[in-house]
């Protein structure tokens, strides 16, 4: 009897929280499923851990590569699932007991191609914060028809999600080995071929917030923050490739990539790190059509980005990341700030004056 | 074409009589008059008894206290007629009230026909009290249904003539276990349908008393939430028939926020609030408010579905009074005159700095 949902769990030096994790899955309420485990090339007990298992729990399939990544394990966890539907689980993670049931019956009654869970999130010690996390919670709540609006809100976070495995089989769809973000290659493929969404207001995913984790470990080492613009190449070309460039498509796609360069610069924080972004940005650019649709404020911006006009862009940039920035901070010092600066500006104009003449005449 | 007459019947003996008394000397004489006997425990049953054996028109239904939702909703699986009408039993209809009714609705070719009403009362100041002006008719003549207008379609059920054959179809029913249920049979009914017509006759006498349920529900906060769970029923009701068409869409997500709106102007507790707006953010969950595009509501209904509740405090706290002056209103003349007079001494004084400024911006 197939499967309902296949279990796909990248295992990589593991041994701590891999028992915790094992026991959760195959103690689902859900019987029916299978447990895919791919062990990529851990030094440590892992695989030992996963066999033990296997020997035990039939339903449970142990994959061995040599170090590959994450990504390369996932592919080669989907190649493998006979399951109708596909949960993907971390090894440092933990579901809840009835997360399998649950999440399966509201794809099946709802009749929606995605379900999406709420997070408990686990903390390695209570002092230990994660900027953002709270942005990943669950913010859609039921149905929804996958417009551009909708879609432009769903979080790309890879495990609180139940998809089917005919939409990722029929298209092909894959994570990419190259880059990171894979999470965010994943499911930007996955929505831009679906049509509905629900989202289950229940905490079914026990998400462990501990300093060695991938996530944390991207987020810190700070050039491998344009993987992300990689990642948003490969949807594109994902779409290209596949005859999928329609309206909502294509729109989803651009603001999704201006979004991203925003987000870059704003967390590098640094003029000289987001002019490598926009250069980066530019590189990727040559190989999009950015004249299929009409154009929209946000093709307007990659279009200048295409012809390399940074400079008015990194200014408004960065007026509008201060802007935000400041918003957060005392709106005492906003006002103080501002008000310096003006006068730095003025004196500096009354001492210079003639010199910003002979540049303007030179330019005219 | 014979009319059933549904009547609910709990602890009526005061006033009984008289309801029966004019639905037996109706001049359209082709009726049946189905009266439910909820469970009474004072002589209704043998006041209605008494009447049924003068007049064969008269059926019984007796059943334990249930509510009179479900008295209804008996009422409707034993009616035998084409035409369905309401009563309520301390109330009582014009003698010719079923004959003109069912003339307007034939004549006109309406699958709806609403009349007006005197109210009357032991208690003195009645009329435009909370509730009662809502007795009154509001819509006049022919009518084709849009979703505008059916927000205006008074929720009562005693002043109008239904057509059997649509409450069969669509299995119409009053949701049981909590008040409004008339209106949520009224907001289903008219979902159904294209076009209404108001018989401008005061045809029915609807007596107001101290104890009724219009009164009660001010002051009850429960009683207040549950006019969002009949709006719920309504969801349902439109979802499993297929009627999400573009008017319907736009009539039950306007009447939901109408409706939110007013529970949230009226109850007491402050809780009540968050749960109310917790119970429509429940109601929407299922719901695709993708369906057509948006407007307003829908745009604050969206948030609501995603728990951001910030927009709907604000609409509650916006001064009602439009006397209140917008501060922007001076004199517009004056304005522009101290405007050029400021603007011509700024740049004696910052001439460098607008020539930095440019400086700027070609670069």
């Amino acid at each position: 009897m197939t499967p309902s949902i296949t279990i796909i769990v990248p295992v990589y030096k593991a041994e701590k929280h891999l028992q915790k994790c094992l026991n959760s899955l195959i103690n689902q309420t859900l019987r029916n499923i299978e447990i895919i485990c791919i062990n990529d090339g851990s030094p440590d007990n892992s695989l030992s851990i996963l066999k033990q298992y296997a020997q035990k729990d039939s339903r449970i399939v142990v994959l061995d590569q040599i170090n590959a990544g994450p990504s390369s394990a996932r592919n080669r966890g989907l190649a493998v699932a006979s399951g109708e539907y596909i949960l993907f689980c971390d090894s440092d993670d933990f579901l809840e007991l009835d997360t399998c049931e649950l999440m399966q019956a509201a794809i099946s009654e709802k009749r929606v191609d995605m379900v999406i869970c709420d997070f408990n999130f686990i903390k390695e010690n209570s002092e230990y914060t994660r900027p953002g996390m709270d942005w990943h919670r669950l913010n859609q709540f039921g149905y929804y028809r996958l417009t551009l609006d909708n879609m432009i809100q769903v979080r790309c976070v890879l495990c609180n999600k139940l998809y089917k495995s005919s939409v990722i089989n029929n298209f092909r769809i894959q994570f990419p080995t190259d880059c990171g973000y894979e999470d965010l290659a994943f499911i930007g493929q996955y929505l831009c071929i679906t049509e509905s969404i629900y989202g289950l207001d229940r905490k079914l995913y026990n998400y462990y917030l501990h300093s060695e984790s991938t996530m944390h470990q991207a987020f810190s080492v700070k050039n491998n923050l344009l993987d992300r613009l990689n990642a948003e190449q490969y949807i594109y070309n994902f779409l290209k490739t596949d005859n999928l460039l329609s309206e909502k498509n294509y729109y989803f796609f651009i603001d999704r990539f201006c979004y991203s360069i925003y987000w870059i610069c704003h967390t590098f924080n640094d003029r000289k790190k987001s002019y490598e972004t926009l250069v980066h940005a530019n590189k990727i650019l040559q190989g999009i059509d950015l004249d299929l649709y009409k154009d929209n404020d946000n093709t307007l911006i990659l279009k200048k980005i295409k012809q390399k006009n940074y400079d008015i862009f990194l200014d408004d940039l960065l007026l509008l990341l201060n802007q935000q920035t400041t918003h957060k901070t005392n709106p005492k010092n906003k006002i103080k700030i501002k008000i310096t600066t003006k006068i730095i500006q003025i004196i500096k104009s009354y001492l210079f004056w003639p010199y910003y003449i002979y540049r303007i005449y030179k330019t005219k | 074409m014979k009319i059933s007459i549904i009547i609910p019947v709990f602890n009526a003996e005061k006033y009984l009589s008289k309801c029966l008394d004019h639905l037996i000397n109706q001049s359209y004489k082709n009726i049946e008059i189905i009266c439910i006997n909820d469970g009474s425990t004072d002589n209704s049953l043998s006041i209605i008894q008494e009447f049924a054996r003068k007049d064969p028109r008269i059926l019984i239904i007796n059943q334990p206290n249930a509510g009179p939702a479900r008295a209804r909703n008996q009422g409707l699986l034993a009616a035998t007629g084409c035409y369905i009408m309401f009563c309520d039993s301390d109330d009582w209809y014009d003698e010719q009230m079923c004959e003109r009714m069912l003339q307007a609705l034939i004549t006109r070719k309406v699958d709806l026909v609403c009349c007006d009403c005197t109210l009357t009362s032991d208690l003195e100041n009645i009329g435009y009290e909370r509730g009662e002006s809502y007795c009154y008719l509001n819509q006049f003549g022919i009518y084709q249904l849009t979703y505008q207008n059916m927000l205006q379609v008074h929720s009562l059920i005693w002043n109008k003539i239904f057509k059997k054959s649509i409450i069969d179809r669509y299995k119409i029913s009053f949701p049981d276990g909590f008040e409004h249920d008339d209106a949520s049979f009224v907001e289903q009914y008219i979902s159904c349908i294209q076009y209404l017509y108001g018989l401008d006759e005061k045809l029915y006498y609807h007596s107001v008393r101290k104890n009724s349920i219009m009164h009660n529900m001010y002051g009850n906060d429960d009683k207040i939430m549950q006019s969002l769970s009949t709006i719920e029923y309504d969801f349902k009701f439109i979802k499993n028939n297929n009627l999400l068409n573009s008017r319907n869409y736009y009539y039950i997500t306007h009447l939901l926020f109408y409706r939110i709106k007013w529970v949230l102007m009226t109850v007491n507790l402050p809780d009540n609030k968050m749960t109310a707006l917790n119970l429509t953010q429940k109601i929407l969950i299922d719901f695709d408010l993708d369906s057509y595009p948006e407007d307003n509501y829908i745009d604050i209904l969206k948030k609501i579905k995603q728990k951001d509740y910030s927009t709907f405090f604000e609409i509650q706290d916006e001064p009602t009074s439009s006397a209140i002056q917008d501060k922007s209103t001076l004199p517009l003349k004056k304005n522009k005159l101290f405007k050029k007079i400021t603007a011509f001494l700024k740049s004696y004084l910052l001439w460098p700095y607008y020539i930095y400024k440019i400086y700027k911006k070609i670069k």
